[in-house]
């Protein structure tokens, strides 16, 4: 073949045009994956002047440590939470939450900011996505709900509503639980400083139609710590770890049943008489956290009892070893999860993991073995009959997982 | 305790069999108009005893009984020779006049060195920052150390904010304090650096790197003593009022005596007071909850402070070079604005946003005792003691009933009390005694070959009550710490004065010892711990040239941990005995460069390379659902370099100054908390910032004026892991670029020199921030009235 200056020039430019192409392509394509599922996962990481939250939008959960670079930043003080396809940042510091856009691509883009500095709420409080245009903080102290829209990200109202009987008592922070017209927050009333509990469940109904509230309790079980619901609109109160602290140093003499696990029906509103099991008696231990795996079992996080010697101050939040198992709440038979073996405790926020199709991550630190030069969390994917192990995280800790869409 | 008893009452018997026979020469060194000479060297060349006259051209020597040819020289002044004749106990005053040169041609002019100079050739690496012009400025300590080299400091606000001073990357505990080589807790300054009235001190010393062994301490980045004025021949004293804007009063004086007999007294008070109610851009929300950008004046921001210090004492006599006794007092208070701010992107617009607090404060009390000796004994040994005690009282109240927004207004009452911890009410009280003792011993044996020893301790207990908790108070733990630190140094001077060298060893011991109250209150819980380090290293000076200087130095240091960082605080700070003291290399190299003999312009340029090699970093790490810890976590090298030029017109009416300085402060961690962001900077860090000055004076209306106009550059820094974070969204402290432009009148009416000063700080009205989201002051306007005598 004759090789001309034209040829030359032609396969130069349909070379350079390729070169062009490929490489458009490659940055095109690059980090951008197109996904009709999106979860939410944020970390805290730590420096020396404190702690930085980062969140980001991934189409499943990680099968590796993602990739911290490529994550949004915000203030150590911030947790994040997904609702209806978008994903809300709430500022601890500032008192605001902050609308998060997600794209196809996964990306972040943020939208509009609203400011709950002059409601009159100390911070933030149990909050719930009723709906696209409602949403609530319950402010139990000092008897108010501010009422604000998700979407146009307005606040839209101030409810008075009455307090708690107790000073102590506050709503759970991750507890609220909607059905239908209602909202349920479990409100605990446990008391640190002095070691006391009460010695009645109570919950708190705030019924969004007539924006009433109300407060119900049972005495069959000391106040609850913990609680999750059900498909049909049940939720299950039960003490958790702290509980077990307060007993056992507390003078508490006149609470006898605090191991149990009681349930309240929203639809019917009211405590479930029929339903009262001793959860604690069930897995020979005190429960940290407990996950809906399907409506008749759970996966939780066990810890032996007795707990272990706090005499030394500096133990007050200390943990111990804990395993992760099944609980079949019909049966109450109890199943170890024996991949996941020993770990410590759990600090993931992961309230709404059950959306997730029964995922279920599950760290373990090495923190309170006062190795206190690396954190390492192993995740795993639980489902009713396994635990799978998917990655060991280092040095980051897990704040929110959450399915987006 | 009575092993140091002992000790002293040992010394004191030996040095009163160790006196010699001598008298002292004193005097005021000025020239033919009268006006007062510093840094003028006068001093006896064969015995190598001398002084270099002060602020005030006071000199002072001590020798033995004999007749002495005095040498007096400055540069610009012909040198002069007195003959003296020293009688036993004798105080003779010699004030002697100079007399300019008027040609280059006189036959003897030699050079002479001013304090600044003499310590600059020292064989620290040191940055001496003489206060004489700074009397009469509006301007505080802090933003006077922020003009310096290799210093940066970040402010949360106005008079009586916190302050972060950083030498070469290292900060806070990694930095010591003194008062007249005393740590400044044992002062009416303990509160801070900042708000210490620059009219009572005389010079600012800051070692970087090396801290010389005489301060006997345990800092690994370096150290700053800030000395006070000394008492003068006579009555003297001085006296200023500041008014200026955000309701900024402050009101300073001071009183001293000296007479003959050798007795003293100097007494200093202040007081301080400032609204700090300056504008701040802020994000406010509006009855919607969106956020819009409004200039509001702070409103719970201010600030009160008190102090009084006096010291009496002999000085100069034949059997005592300095005995002194200092009382004093100090108190201040603080009202809190707000805690942690954020940033938020509102239509494309960084706003600043957070929750004002109306009723937060802080206040602190200090009172104490120091006495101070120095002998010369056996003419070759040279013996320096103080004996120091503080009480110490911190007060905390977070009580609010009541909710503000940042107009100040009150906007619904709180079922609960508190602002910082809402729900949680506060009213702590943290007491600390403090007990500081220190030795230092040089024995000279021919003026070239020193041996210098010391060592130090400090002896704390701690206890408090918060009165709102009535039930488990871990303010209630009590605890102790224990620290010494020992040295020895042999220093070597050539013969010719071109070479000098150091080489050191110093040992740390520290004891921690806590009592904590049990949860079920039957009994108390004790926990103790100890640890102790060894240090070494080596400085060298040169004097290659008449022009040039060379210093390098090396140290591998410590720094012991806080008493609260080992044990906690009894609840939510857990304790951490295995904590190690963190650890550093240090090294320095500079070189002085200064104009050729004969040149018109004296000049400066001093270009400085330093490195830090940190390891065992303490880190405070929140827990998250657990108890907090402090913890090493991480290693660090801080590598860098200064330069600073310096610049005095021939007829010394311009003096210009640049300085510079870059640093990387870089994570280093291999394992551990932060491997994954090794080689980051270590954020919330300056790393590149620089200054310039200059100052014109000129004769005026039978007085002098002075025009001065300074600038300072800070470049942008992230406040987290530059790494970590896509870069739409990392959370940036921008560069900051202030102006301050000022003039001082300044006039003499007989024996009393009055000043009057007027200052305009931040002269743009910039939007600065030395903290994330934390405004500083913008433009602000200040008028001094200054007299001394």
């Amino acid at each position: 073949m004759k090789i001309t200056l034209k040829t030359l020039l032609i396969s130069f430019i349909l070379l350079v045009s390729c070169l062009i192409a490929c490489d458009s392509d490659d940055g095109d394509s690059e980090g951008m994956v197109d996904s009709s599922t999106a979860l939410l996962y944020s970390i805290n990481t730590n420096t020396p002047d404190g702690y930085f939250m980062y969140m980001g939008a991934f189409p499943d959960f990680p099968s590796s440590e993602p990739n911290i670079a490529d994550m949004v930043e915000l203030g150590g003080g911030t947790f994040a939470t997904a609702f209806n396809e978008d994903v809300y940042s709430f500022d601890w510091d500032a008192l605001t939450v902050t609308k998060w856009l997600v794209s196809e691509t996964l990306e972040m883009t943020q939208d509009l900011t609203i400011s709950f500095a002059n409601t009159g709420i100390p911070a933030f409080t149990p909050f719930s996505f009723y709906s696209s245009t409602r949403a609530f903080l319950f402010d139990f102290g000092n008897g108010k709900v501010v009422e604000w829209n998700p979407t146009e990200m307005t606040i839209t109202g101030t409810i008075e509503i009455p307090q708690p009987n107790n000073s102590y008592s506050s709503g759970e922070f991750y507890g609220p639980h909607t059905f239908g017209n209602r909202i349920l927050i479990p409100i605990s009333d446990v008391n640190f400083e002095t070691f006391t509990l009460d010695d009645a469940t109570t919950v708190a109904i705030f019924d969004v139609e007539t924006n009433a509230l109300e407060y119900k309790s049972d005495n069959r079980m000391a106040t609850t710590s913990g609680s999750f619901m059900d498909s049909q609109g049940r939720v299950y109160l039960f003490p958790t770890r702290g509980t077990f602290w307060v007993m056992e140093y507390g003078d508490n003499a006149n609470v006898a049943n605090y191991g149990k696990m009681l349930r309240f029906d929203i639809i019917a509103n009211e405590f479930d008489q029929n339903f009262e099991v001793d959860i604690n008696a069930a897995v020979d231990g005190t429960i940290s956290k407990l996950y809906m795996l399907n409506d008749n079992e759970v996966a939780a996080e066990v810890t032996a009892l007795p707990l272990p010697e706090i005499s030394n101050p500096d133990n007050y939040f200390a943990t111990a070893p804990a395993t992760l198992k099944k609980i079949n709440l019909n049966t109450l038979e109890v199943t170890d999860y024996s991949s996941v073996g020993t770990n410590v405790q759990s600090w993931i926020n992961n309230y709404d993991l059950f959306d997730l199709s029964g995922n279920l991550i599950y760290p373990a630190g090495q923190f309170p073995d006062n190795d206190y030069n690396s954190v390492n969390t192993r995740f795993y994917r639980v489902n009713a009959n396994s635990a799978e192990f998917l990655y060991e995280s280092t040095n980051v800790w897990p704040v929110s997982i959450e399915l987006i869409r | 305790m009575r092993f140091i008893v002992t000790s002293y009452g040992l010394i004191m018997s030996l040095l009163t069999f160790a006196q010699v026979d001598e008298g002292t020469v004193y005097g005021i060194i000025s020239d033919v108009e009268g006006t007062k000479l510093i840094g003028v060297t006068v001093g006896i060349p064969s015995l190598g005893i001398g002084d270099i006259t002060g602020v005030d051209g006071n000199y002072e020597l001590r020798l033995p009984v004999g007749s002495y040819n005095l040498v007096i020289s400055s540069t610009g002044f012909l040198t002069k020779k007195v003959s003296v004749t020293v009688n036993e106990n004798q105080k003779l005053r010699q004030n002697l006049e100079l007399q300019k040169s008027i040609t280059e041609l006189q036959e003897v002019i030699v050079s002479a060195e001013s304090n600044e100079a003499v310590l600059r050739k020292s064989l620290n690496s040191i940055e001496v920052i003489i206060l004489e012009t700074a009397v009469s400025r509006s301007a505080d300590i802090g933003q006077i150390l922020a003009q310096t080299k290799g210093v940066s400091v970040q402010r949360s606000g106005g008079l009586g904010s916190n302050m972060r001073l950083s030498l070469n990357g290292l900060t806070d505990d990694q930095i010591r304090f003194f008062y007249y080589h005393v740590p400044i807790e044992f002062s009416a300054f303990g509160f801070g650096l900042a708000n210490i009235p620059i009219g009572m001190l005389e010079r600012v010393d800051i070692y970087k790197g090396i801290v010389p062994t005489k301060l006997g301490t345990d800092a690994l980045g370096g150290a700053i003593n800030v000395i006070p004025k000394k008492a003068q021949p006579g009555w003297h004293g001085s006296g200023s009022y500041q008014h200026g804007s955000f309701g900024t009063h402050r009101l300073e004086a001071n009183l001293s005596y000296y007479n003959s007999e050798g007795f003293f007294s100097n007494t200093g008070i202040y007081y301080d007071f400032a609204e700090n109610d300056y504008n701040i851009s802020i994000g406010v929300p509006n009855d919607q909850g969106r956020l819009e950008e409004r200039s509001i004046k702070k409103f719970n921001d201010a600030y009160q402070g008190f102090g009084v210090t006096t010291e009496i004492g002999i000085k100069g006599r034949k059997n005592l070079d300095l005995l002194s006794f200092e009382l004093y007092t100090s108190a201040n208070n603080k009202e809190i604005q707000h805690a942690q701010l954020a940033v938020q992107q509102i239509n494309g617009k960084s706003l600043i946003v957070g929750v004002p607090f109306g009723e937060v404060d802080f206040a602190r009390k200090s009172s104490g005792a120091t006495v101070r000796y120095k002998q010369l004994a056996f003419r070759k040994l040279n013996i320096e003691a103080a004996l120091a005690y503080n009480f110490n009282r911190t007060e905390y109240l977070d009580s609010a009933s009541r909710f503000y927004n940042w107009f100040g207004e009150v906007i619904d009452q709180r079922a609960t009390q508190g602002e910082v911890e809402p729900g949680t009410p506060a009213y702590q009280f943290l007491d600390t005694h403090t007990a500081f003792h220190r030795i230092n011993f040089s024995y000279s044996f021919d003026n070239l070959n020193t041996i210098n020893a010391q060592t130090n301790a400090i002896n704390a207990v701690r206890d408090g009550d918060d009165r709102f908790r009535n039930f488990f108070d871990p303010l209630s733990s009590e605890s102790s710490f224990n620290s010494r630190v020992s040295s020895i140094e042999y220093l070597k001077e050539s013969a010719s004065k071109k070479l000098e060298t150091s080489f050191f060893f110093k040992h740390y011991f520290v004891k921690y010892e806590a009592e904590e109250p049990t949860f079920d209150g039957e009994g108390l819980l004790k926990t103790s711990n100890k640890k102790s380090e060894w240090g070494a290293g080596a400085s060298l000076r040169c004097q290659i040239s008449p022009q040039l200087l060379g210093k390098i130095s090396y140290e591998w240091t410590t720094r012991l941990p806080r008493v609260d960082e080992v044990l906690g605080d009894g609840a939510f700070i857990a304790d951490n005995l295995e904590l190690n003291p963190e650890r550093a290399h240090n090294s320095n190299a500079e070189l002085q460069i200064t104009q050729p003999k004969g040149s018109s312009w004296k000049w400066t340029i001093n270009p400085v390379l330093f490195w830090r090699e940190i390891a065992d970093h303490i880190v405070f790490l929140q827990g998250i659902g657990l108890s907090s810890i402090y913890a090493n976590v991480f290693t660090a090298r801080s590598l860098g370099s200064e330069l600073g030029v310096k610049l005095t017109s021939p007829n010394e009416r311009w003096n210009f100054a640049v300085n510079g300085t870059y640093l990387n402060y870089i994570n280093t961690s291999s394992e551990g908390l932060y491997e994954p962001q090794n080689g980051d900077r270590i954020p919330n860090r300056p790393y590149l910032f620089a200054n310039s000055n200059v100052d014109y004076s000129h004769e005026f209306a039978k007085g002098k004026l002075r025009l001065f106009a300074d600038s300072r550059y800070v470049g942008n820094y992230f406040i987290s892991w530059e790494s970590l974070g896509s870069a739409n969204n990392k959370q940036i402290v921008p560069n900051q670029f202030t102006i301050n432009l000022g003039t001082t009148y300044e006039r003499d009416f007989g024996k009393t020199r009055w000043f009057i000063t007027a200052e305009i700080f931040n002269i743009t009205n910039a939007e600065v921030f030395d903290f994330f989201a934390v405004q500083r002051p913008g433009v602000s306007y200040f008028i001094k009235n200054t007299f001394q005598f």
